[in-house]
């Protein structure tokens, strides 16, 4: 299976977007808040839009090179696209969507996403979790060698996403196919991916596996979107640190917070407290209210220090 | 209090106003129908100068419909879809002859394909002779009529989500198929609202047609020019094809509106 890489250059309304990336037989899911450049990067992959400059190709196959070289047009492009909002075609029926991006499979995927009943449905008449069904199945009718999915589970309501969430991605480990999701959700990146690269104003701040983007965060908006806290030019993330009423003793391995506590919340059987900017669960047997003095504690290994650029609120 | 009642006084105003503006619009309707005979109608409508009039502009008005749709089509997508230098000036052109009056389209035809004309001259050389014949007429109609079709119809694709034609070509559709099955179908219903606003005005045109195709009985003098004609001879006549007019002008109306609710 060949690979897909990306390089594009394109200067858009308020920021130059600059994106390079590596797609493997694996799912590769760019994450950043909205305006970041994530859904650019989708359609110059597909041929919707076209970079100033940049590179896109399918392993030995190129797609696109700019400014010298040519640009393929999407319907010569072996992309499976899934739009944010399905974009089903509202005139046509179920089948007739599926069979608009090839008639050959049309039987085997309307059976495979468990759409056959509604074959004969227009796309207002079913539910948000079967239109998204129906787009997979659609994008798939092409025989694409590379599957792109823009915010693929912003459109369904909170009970659809989590079940179409876990159906994406036994679709994905079912397809093994180079695929490319954007979403402003780190949950949801975290559930699809097998690697997250994060996206800021146009920028790729970091790829690496969810593993990694914890273990080492490259800067202080990763730390933040990945789930941890910044104080101090120091990221902590919740489940590493420890909050106690009590002063604890002078370990040299421990890195140590004290203040009042800024904030209680709970959450799932956990008390979650903020002290002094960062952010850890509540000892065991230890219960703290809002404004007490309060310690928290990380072994010093579990800190990561990250450099003090400019925040940006995810 | 006061305010109720100036509130109360307004609505009142408003209505009146509608009735004035609903009996404006009826009498006439009224009047044609009721000064004369409707079952004499169909004999009147059997008099030779209608029966001429009435294929002069049947196949004048089918010709001219099936040019502007047909290249007014594809036309009005390009201008809708795409941005280009110059796109508003073409806008503006293409609109120009709604606003024009229609005598003065007259006299601009003539100006262009008449007898010394900007054009006229080199298609007479190649034995092409326009004015006054069934072509002016179909020339006459399309200038006057086509604006309304196609203002309606870049409005039309201009509506339909760029989505759904960018979903067309990620799904292996080029430009022709996306247009054939995405674009013409989701247009569509306002194809047809514009077609009908064009078909009415294209029926009723009389201005242009009678300064460049005149009004020669079997040839250029179409259904409004029989009316002209036939006022001082046979006013009964003038007055039966008004009625046709009206029912043939009800009818487009409302199966339009019929095919535009059941979609």
């Amino acid at each position: 299976m060949a690979a897909l890489s990306v390089d594009l250059v394109m200067q858009l309304r308020a920021f130059e977007l600059h994106a390079a990336l590596e797609v493997g037989e694996e799912t590769l899911a760019l994450v950043g808040p909205s305006g970041a450049g994530k859904t650019t990067v989708l359609r110059c992959v597909a041929g919707l839009a076209r970079p100033d400059r940049g590179r896109v190709a399918l392993g030995g196959h190129v797609w696109g090179e700019l400014p010298r070289g040519p640009w393929l047009v999407p319907e010569r492009r072996a992309a499976g696209y899934v739009f944010q909002d399905h974009a089903l075609f509202p005139h046509l029926s179920v089948r007739r969507n599926v069979a608009f991006g090839g008639r050959a499979r049309v039987d085997d995927l309307l059976e495979r996403f468990g759409i056959a009943a509604l074959a004969d449905a227009k796309p207002r008449e079913i539910s948000g979790g079967e239109r998204q069904r129906v787009a997979l199945a659609r994008a798939l009718a092409r025989s694409p060698e590379v599957l792109l999915l823009d915010e693929p589970l912003s459109a369904l309501d909170t009970d659809t996403r989590l079940r179409v969430r876990g159906e994406l991605r036994a679709l994905f480990d079912e397809l093994r196919l180079p695929t490319l999701l954007v979403t402003h959700d780190f949950r949801d990146a975290l559930a699809l991916a097998d690697r997250i690269g994060v996206i800021v104003e146009g920028t790729v701040r970091q790829v690496g596996t969810p593993g990694e983007l914890m273990a080492a965060p490259a800067d202080a908006f990763v730390a933040t979107f990945t789930g941890g806290h910044v104080a101090g030019g120091v990221a902590v993330y919740p489940w590493d640190a420890t909050v106690r009423s009590g002063a604890p003793d002078g370990d040299a391995g421990l890195f140590v917070v004290a203040g009042p506590a800024e904030e209680v919340v709970f959450d799932a059987g956990r008390s979650l407290v903020r002290v002094g900017g960062l952010v850890g669960e509540a000892a065991a047997g230890e219960s703290i209210a809002r404004g007490e003095q309060a310690w928290l504690t990380v072994p010093r290994e579990r800190t990561h220090p990250v450099p003090n650029v400019e925040m940006v609120s995810p | 209090m006061a305010a109720a009642a100036r509130r109360g006084g307004f609505g009142l105003l408003a209505g009146v106003c509608l009735l004035l503006a609903l009996a404006f619009f009826t009498i006439p309707l009224i009047a044609l129908v009721t000064e004369v005979p409707l079952r004499d109608v169909p004999n009147l409508l059997r008099d030779p100068m209608v029966k001429d009039a009435l294929k002069v502009t049947a196949r004048t008005n089918l010709i001219a419909n099936l040019l502007f749709v047909g290249i007014g089509t594809p036309a009005a997508y390009l201008i809708a879809t795409r941005r280009f230098p110059g796109r508003a000036l073409v806008v503006t052109l293409v609109e120009l002859p709604i606003v024009l009056p229609p005598a003065v389209a007259g006299i601009a035809l003539l100006a262009a394909f008449g007898a010394g004309g900007l054009l006229g001259d080199d298609l007479k050389g190649r034995g092409i002779f326009l004015p006054f014949t069934e072509w002016a007429v179909v020339f006459a109609v399309t200038f006057v009529a086509a604006p309304f079709y196609l203002r309606q119809a870049i409005a039309a694709f201009e509506s339909v989500d760029r989505t759904y034609t960018d979903a067309a070509r990620t799904l292996g559709a080029g430009p022709a198929r996306t247009f054939w099955r995405v674009a013409l179908p989701l247009a569509a219903s306002g194809l047809l609202a514009g077609w009908v606003l064009a078909f009415a005005r294209g029926v009723g045109e009389f201005g242009a047609t009678i300064v460049f195709a005149g009004a020669v009985q079997g040839v250029t003098q179409t259904l409004t020019l029989t009316i002209y004609a036939e006022l001082d001879a046979n006013f009964d006549a003038a007055l039966a094809i008004g009625v046709l007019l009206v029912v043939l002008s009800a009818f487009v109306l409302l199966a339009s509106k019929a095919v535009t609710w059941r979609r």
